[in-house]
């Protein structure tokens, strides 16, 4: 067991406690009070004197160990980009957890992310929520699959232009999804009703999705194209869409609060690379939270380096004006209810995993070091190194 | 006549706490106490500062939220040697990212040509604000653009064309450099290619060797020493690796982007910590932004890095105002002094972090923002 106390607790889900104490026993928190916890002599106890307390972060959309830093060609590994639709394919495979951007995500307190492939397939792969602690992927993992790629608008254009197959237009993207769909609902109507199917492992994937046990995780920046993505995907199929980007969302944020479709917003802290990124602004998070979106910040990374991560929610906080607490939430209790884990993440409650991140200073400021890391109930990290 | 009370002023060379400014269009005539002078507006703000000087930008070059055709002029990649080409008949004053650049404090830029050609073309030096180039402009051209790096190997070798090696790279720079040499002796019939290179070879002009790697930062000083050139290395990603021979050569860098993820392992090394060891080491360190690798924008936030790796405020704001300007030759633009241009920038806030907004931004002691 490990007692925190005197600190500074933003629970996310409860409000800061000015001064509060954190008891932790094995992975789990077992208590968060106001009042001071009583606890045995044996009991290891830190004393915060004030110090602050975040739940880990969460970075709701990456390509953390896909696309790896300080690699070479050889080690670009998040976009097959051979056929538009390879629902088959599984990030998990392609992620090198001895990528170093995973221990920059650590440090700066992403201890949990969702990574998978890239934008330029229409149906890319399955992709992974994962932790960012450890050697091997398959014990990183919190779940995989936990939704499938999929992408609209400009990328999947350019890259099947470049080889002059479908989809050289919005209408081509379209076809190329619809008549994917077609296919996989046709196999999951078989399947589940009992009927024999041939197998197909791309079908299996989209399975899933039929299955409502992972949403399909659909990019797309131009209104239009989130449009026509919840068109097909939810009105056409009635499958769970979550937007990625959305750098013009803004302008139709009504519908999507009326959808109900969830938004993972970024990355800002970039230029506008393409036309149909203009709308970027550190302005825009506010404007889908106060219309009743939900909302969750992503880097992007290596697009945003992680490691950056919290600087670009600075701007959201406080160029953008969401302001720090509700800023706070889009990498926490947001992102940890849109990838339907927050039973364990999200929040500093009683029951849930111990990952804490403690600072001396805002973690928002680009001064900011974390203090004290820990990690499913051990300190890792502590006084700016790791133990 | 305009008044500035500032909660702290940086001149470029300190910090001076509770300062008044008075300035008129032509320059500021007093920095100080406040002192009792008929003004037409009067100002307050938390920070002032000179404004920031992004050494190695693209902006105006590769603009924001266009594709290929309509907007990306940044590389003229169809042949590998071209120092006849000018920044300045690429620059897009509309731009959006000027508009951005300048709200973020940015409002000076030489920008030069990309990395995808050994010998890229010459600069422009300008304010990121008007309605033409020649609005704009205060040096063209002005630095020609040397590219050592693997990005010439990756845009000519699928052309099956020199350079698809280091060694290639090398080869045409100097190959092209001896015979404007040979040029600026024998006046033979006039070539545009080789007038371009003169005032390089006179050292009236700067060359700005982009290399990341050690050797070849090591292999830019190499051939800046064989033909006496007044040098500077952009971005010097591994530049601590060999920071004996930049000091002991008095070559300048212009480190970053420090914000930029490292994509390739190219830019292993990329830290915030390496051009704080150059500081130390004594050599002229500036930061840049690389738009549109990042945002010009948010170059500020990059001097907040600094800080965070323990490098004093004064020291880290230099690397985008004294020191940029002392690189360019024009040290006054990174210096609020009495008889100096009234280009000031001001936050109501520390300008280096997050919490930041600019209040205002004076160009040539015209409010422009």
């Amino acid at each position: 067991m490990l007692l925190l106390k005197n600190a500074k607790i933003f629970t996310i889900s409860n409000g800061t406690l000015e001064r509060g104490n954190i008891l932790i026993e094995g992975k789990r928190i077992k208590d968060v009070s106001a009042e001071p916890i009583q606890v045995d002599e044996n009991v290891k106890v830190i004393d915060l004197n004030g110090k602050m307390v975040f739940p880990s972060f969460i970075d709701a959309h990456t390509h953390l160990g896909t696309f790896s830093l300080e690699g070479t060609e050889m080690d670009e590994d998040g976009n097959e980009m051979t056929n538009s639709a390879t629902p088959g394919l599984r990030a998990i495979d392609s992620i090198n957890p001895f990528d170093p951007a995973f221990k920059e995500a650590f440090e700066s307190g992403f201890m949990i992310v969702f990574t998978g492939s890239g934008s330029g397939n229409v149906i890319g792969g399955l992709s992974v929520i994962m932790k960012t602690y450890g050697n091997l992927v398959d014990k990183m993992i919190i779940r995989n699959p936990a939704g499938l790629k999929c992408a609209f608008g400009e990328n999947p254009k350019r890259v099947y232009t470049s080889k002059n197959q479908i989809p050289t237009t919005r209408m081509g993207t379209a076809k190329v999804f619809r008549e994917t769909l077609f296919k996989a609902k046709n196999y999951y109507e078989k399947k589940k009703s009992g009927e024999k199917v041939d197998f197909d492992l791309d079908m299996e994937s989209l399975y899933l999705v039929f299955d409502h046990q992972i949403p399909l995780r659909i990019h797309a920046h131009r209104a239009d194209d989130i449009v026509t993505a919840i068109r097909i995907a939810k009105h056409e199929f009635g499958l769970d869409v979550v937007i990625e980007h959305g750098t013009d969302s803004a302008r139709i944020k009504d519908f999507l609060a009326r959808e109900n479709v969830p938004v993972i917003v970024g990355p800002i802290l970039d230029v506008s690379p393409k036309v149909e990124t203009k709308s970027n602004s550190f302005k825009n998070p506010k404007e889908l939270v106060e219309a009743g979106v939900r909302v969750a910040l992503m880097t992007d990374h290596p697009v945003v380096s992680i490691g950056y991560a919290r600087i670009q929610a600075g701007l959201v906080a406080y160029e953008g004006n969401l302001g720090f607490d509700e800023t706070l939430k889009l990498i926490t209790i947001n992102p940890a209810k849109i990838l339907n884990i927050e039973e364990d993440y999200g929040s500093i409650e009683k029951g849930k995993i111990a990952n804490l991140i403690i600072f001396n200073e805002n973690p928002f400021s680009v001064l900011s070091k974390a203090d004290t890391i820990i990690f499913e109930g051990d300190v890792v990290f502590e006084g700016g190194k790791h133990v | 006549m305009y008044k500035i009370h500032a909660k702290k002023l940086f001149t470029g060379e300190n910090i001076i706490e509770d300062a008044t400014i008075l300035f008129d269009e032509e320059k500021i005539v007093h920095i100080g106490d406040d002192i009792n002078e008929p003004v037409k507006e009067t100002y307050n703000t938390y920070f002032l500062m000179p404004p920031l000087i992004d050494l190695g930008s693209g902006i105006g070059l590769k603009e924001e939220s266009l594709g290929r055709i309509e907007g990306d002029d940044l590389n003229e990649a169809t042949s590998p040697v071209y120092p006849e080409l000018l920044a300045l008949d690429g620059i897009n004053p509309y731009d959006e990212a000027f508009d951005k650049a300048i709200s973020g404090g940015t409002l000076i830029s030489l920008v030069l040509p990309g990395n995808s050609n050994p010998i890229g073309g010459r600069g422009a030096l300008i304010y990121n604000y008007g309605k033409q180039v020649l609005d704009m402009t205060m040096k063209s051209p002005f630095g020609i653009k040397f590219s050592i790096n693997t990005e010439p190997k990756s845009t000519y070798a699928p052309k099956n064309k020199t350079p698809s090696t280091r060694m290639g790279i090398a080869y045409l720079i100097r190959n092209t450099l001896y015979k404007a040499k040979e040029y600026l002796k024998e006046h033979k019939e006039q070539n545009l290619t080789y007038e371009s290179l003169l005032d390089l070879l006179n050292r009236k002009d700067t060359a700005f060797f982009a290399s990341f790697r050690a050797d070849d930062i090591a292999t830019s000083i190499r051939i800046s020493e064989e033909f006496n050139l007044k040098s500077v290395i952009l971005y010097g990603v591994q530049a601590n690796l060999v920071k004996e021979l930049l000091k002991e050569k008095d070559i300048p860098v212009v480190y970053g982007p420090l914000m930029f993820p490292r994509w390739s392992i190219e830019l292993k090394g990329l830290s915030s910590t390496v051009p704080i060891e150059l500081v130390k080491e004594g050599i002229l360190v500036a930061l840049t932004s690389g738009h549109p690798l990042f945002p010009a924008k948010y170059l500020r936030l990059n001097v907040g890095l600094f800080i965070k790796e323990g490098l004093n405020v004064a020291e880290a704001l230099q690397a985008v105002t004294l020191n940029p300007a002392k690189i360019i030759g024009e040290e006054n633009l990174g210096k609020i002094q009495v008889n100096g241009v009234p280009n000031l920038v001001a936050y109501d806030n520390e300008p280096y972090d997050t919490v930041a907004k600019t209040n205002f931004v004076f160009l040539k002691g015209k409010r422009i923002q």
